[in-house]
């Protein structure tokens, strides 16, 4: 089997990626070994769409949303996109000059409309928030979508464009001459590719490793717990400083309450944990005493890649040809989505990345490692 | 209930078969905690009135349950503990089970379950099915038998299998306009299973003495017949039901509409399969049922070690087979932990294998002539709403999966169908024979939803009570 651009992963980066490499004319072949696309942490994360709180990627941040601004229309499918804002709570003195920092930042960066609220305001958008609130950061373009349909509209998207993608299948190691990478060996046979991307998530690293270009990751079990429908919902996503949670409301109605993943913990497991659900409820209610009397229904988990600096790994792996990378998002995979497939489409097809990809070398730590 | 030591065995469940397996591991020496989430014991076959109806259960009485007071007292053994308003909400590290009771939950080690938590009303799409006024049988049973309840004046029976005669029989006596049962299942099919009754004359007796009451009461009965649609503004007003083909598709033209205000729908039971599927045991499709059941062997014993099922969780066999497989699963269980040598329990097995085997017979036959035929699958139309929780008609799924789903879990994703209160119970065996059909496979090889705790709803504030209590080794 040959083709143009072989894509490693059928999760939100790989899907994205295939769309808009469809959309340049390139042949593409998404190989997943789910039986479906999105079914990690793609999938499984809270679909918060926020720009506030990152760090080098914030550029990307803002460019992502501008895209998902106008996705739903552009891949023909409902995403439960929504801008509701998104505000961070500190509950301390010192939690308010790390949000002061973060907004210098964000404004420096022409994140022009993040502003600090007083606790009164916190306590107007959030009916019943603690008292113990001290300051608030909102950013009113920040907001929600619906992981479920986001990454199943990318992959039909790119289906109607001509990209073929093949689930239940592992991608077992890489066609190599000399430097370049010529194609996938999969267990159903090997795929001939001028271009191979990894976009395989936590499960990535042996793959780059195997060129020798180690991409530390670390997996963290993000925790997810999902409350029944509300009528009088949260206006918005809610994080709070130092916390290890946030509480996110869904287009549904329903309340998605999280739990932070703590790198290493769990390993790979998607269990959910007894000791974790039941700390992080009684703390929430101290967050938000009102929801005492509400309903977890189901819980769900999904893995966040850590990586040591908390930036992901994005763009050619040097030292070779024809090999892209793109995994380690440290969480921010779910907003950034859109934008890395763009920016990685045009470095594929031999554009410059419109934003600088600098901070994100796959390399950037191969040395370090050995 | 603060007194929290570990018994060698936990039985879940405190039906038939959860009473006769912890019973009769204690007979053999095992320490047993059985957990009820009702605040009495009984199950849904032999359901109590709540503790405060202080009147005299003359209706229980009537429609006679004799064994009931000396099955209850089999609690009594100095060996159980009976935690009731009790249920188990998740299955965490493998063996702990995490358990809410009143205002608390916390977590129990139970290195040896016995699983007997029933089964639930099987809910059957049509058009209008989800009118106010039509309620699944077992419903009716418990609002008439323990809350005095009648369910409305003008009565349809729809449904599968020889429940249906008892609740007839229960409304009739009640006082209700029972304007007609129809029955799914065709007889002149089930002839050739009738031989599993050989030995089971008071089976056959039971029956007649139920059908003798229709005849008195000139109810038509419709053999072969399924409800095919119902209508009403605010709440049902009309049911049509129609003869079905030999797949147990209705045929055009034998339409047959009564005016009724209430319809009650038996047909049959699914598992409640949620527990045992938190344990990680493996289901087995079954082909008269349609649906899932955990696998176990000749001692009850699931594919998880240790793990065992009894009662109509692992196929509807009603209270005697309940009996017979509690009494098992209790035998087995105690002989893993030592309290039975191999030659007493070999011994003592043996009779309850060859009771088991007797009440079996009977059961399969009735398994079969009441076997769940594919065509009952297809009645909803477009616009029927398939999953309840979330309003998921049968064009959305259809939709997710022309646009790629291939399994319950993808039109989950797409459609939101399994993702409201219930967790699927209802809508995944109404889904899964589409998913079925519309991608060529056999529903046999379909999953069903992955089980995640909560198996049911749980307030933050019960749930932040675990945070504190230490799990109980």
């Amino acid at each position: 089997m040959k083709t143009d651009v072989v894509i490693v992963g059928g999760g939100l980066i790989g899907c994205a990626t295939a769309y808009y490499l469809a959309k340049k004319k390139s042949n593409v072949i998404v190989i997943e070994k789910d039986a479906g696309v999105g079914l990690q942490a793609s999938g499984r994360n809270a679909g918060m769409v926020r720009q506030q709180a990152r760090k080098a990627a914030l550029p990307l941040a803002m460019a992502s949303v501008r895209l998902w601004a106008a996705l739903a229309q552009e891949l023909e499918n409902d995403l439960g996109y929504t801008r509701t804002g998104y505000l961070k709570i500190a509950l301390d003195e010192a939690g308010v000059a790390v949000l002061e920092n973060e907004m210098a930042w964000e404004h420096a960066h022409g994140l022009t409309e993040v502003r600090m609220l007083s606790p009164d305001e916190c306590r107007d958008k959030i009916i019943g928030l603690t008292d113990r609130v001290v300051a608030g950061k909102f950013c009113p373009t920040d907001g929600i979508a619906n992981p479920m349909l986001v990454t199943p509209a990318y992959a039909r998207a790119a289906q109607r464009l001509g990209a073929e993608i093949k689930t239940r299948t592992t991608v077992t190691g890489l066609l190599r001459q000399g430097s370049a990478v010529r194609g996938v060996t999969t267990e159903q046979g090997e795929i001939e590719a001028e271009v191979v991307v990894n976009a395989a998530g936590p499960w990535a690293c042996h793959l780059n490793e195997s060129i020798g270009c180690a991409t530390p990751i670390t997996p963290g079990l993000s925790q997810l717990m999902f409350t029944e429908r509300r009528a009088h919902n949260l206006v918005c996503p809610v994080g709070v400083l130092g916390f290890g949670g946030y509480f996110v409301p869904t287009h549904a109605g329903n309340m998605v309450l999280g739990i932070s993943g703590v790198p290493n913990k769990y390993g790979y497991s998607t269990r959910v944990e007894y000791s974790d659900i039941t700390a992080k409820a009684a703390q929430m209610l101290e967050i938000l005493p009102w929801l005492s009397q509400v309903s977890v229904i189901r819980t769900m988990s999904g893995i966040t890649e850590y990586t040591p600096d908390g930036e992901p790994y994005i763009g050619a792996v040097p030292g070779t040809r024809g090999f892209f990378t793109a995994v380690g998002f440290h969480g921010q995979g779910f907003c950034l989505g859109p934008i890395v497939g763009k920016i990685l489409a045009d470095l594929i097809t031999g554009k410059e990345s419109s934003i600088s990809l600098a901070t994100f070398k796959p390399d950037r730590f191969a040395r370090v490692q050995g | 209930m603060n007194d929290l030591t570990l018994a060698p065995l936990t039985v879940v469940g405190a039906g038939p078969a959860g009473i006769m397996a912890a019973y009769t591991a204690a007979e053999a020496g095992v320490d047993v905690t059985v957990i009820d989430e009702n605040p009495l014991p009984g199950g849904q076959y032999l359901r109590q009135s709540p503790p405060e109806f202080t009147i005299p259960d003359v209706v229980a009485a009537h429609s006679g349950h004799p064994e009931a007071a000396a099955l209850y007292r089999k609690l009594e053994h100095p060996r159980i503990r009976t935690m009731h308003n009790t249920s188990v909400w998740g299955v965490f590290d493998g063996r702990m089970l995490a358990l809410a009771e009143r205002d608390r939950v916390y977590l129990h080690k139970a290195n040896r379950v016995v699983i007997a938590t029933g089964a639930y009303d099987r809910p059957l799409a049509f058009p209008g099915w989800t009118l106010p006024g039509i309620l699944g049988a077992g419903a009716v049973m418990r609002m008439v038998k323990t809350q005095w309840v009648l369910p409305g004046k003008r009565v349809l029976l729809a449904g599968l299998g020889p429940l249906q005669l008892p609740l007839a029989d229960l409304l009739l006596e009640s006082g209700v306009e029972v304007v007609c049962v129809a029955e799914a299942a065709n007889l002149f099919l089930g002839w050739r299973h009738l031989s599993g009754f050989w030995g089971h004359g008071d089976r056959i007796w039971e029956a007649y003495t139920y059908i003798k009451t229709l005849v008195q009461h000139r109810v038509p009965v419709f053999h072969n017949h399924a409800i095919v649609s119902a209508s009403g503004k605010e709440q049902v007003e009309t049911a049509t039901i129609a003869r079905l083909d030999g797949s147990g598709q209705p045929i055009a033209g034998t339409e047959r509409q009564f005016e009724v205000d209430t319809v009650c729908l038996g047909y049959g039971f699914l598992p409640s399969i949620q527990l045992a599927m938190a344990f990680g045991c493996e289901p087995r499709f079954d082909e008269n049922l349609s649906w899932f059941v955990p696998r176990h062997n000749d001692h009850m014993e699931t594919t998880e070690p240790g793990i065992f099922v009894a009662g109509d969780v692992t196929d509807f066999g009603g209270a005697k087979v309940a009996l017979a497989e509690g009494r098992v699963a209790g035998l087995a269980a105690a002989h893993q932990l030592g309290a039975l040598d191999d030659a007493t329990f070999n011994r003592l097995v043996a009779p309850a294998l060859a009771e088991l085997r007797h009440m079996n017979r009977v059961a399969l036959a009735l398994q079969r002539i009441y076997r769940f035929r594919r065509g009952l699958a297809f009645l909803a139309s477009d616009d029927t709403i398939l999953c309840r929780c979330e309003d998921v008609t049968l064009a959305k799924v259809k939709q997710a999966l022309a646009d790629g789903a291939i399994d319950l879990h993808q039109v989950k994703l797409g459609t939101r169908a399994g993702m409201g209160y219930c967790q699927g119970r209802c809508c995944s065996a109404l889904i899964a024979p589409i998913v079925a059909k519309e991608t060529k496979q056999s529903i046999s090889t379909l999953h069903p939803f992955t089980v995640r705790p909560p198996i049911q709803p749980i307030p933050l504030q019960m749930l932040a009570t675990g945070a504190v209590s230490m799990a109980v080794e």
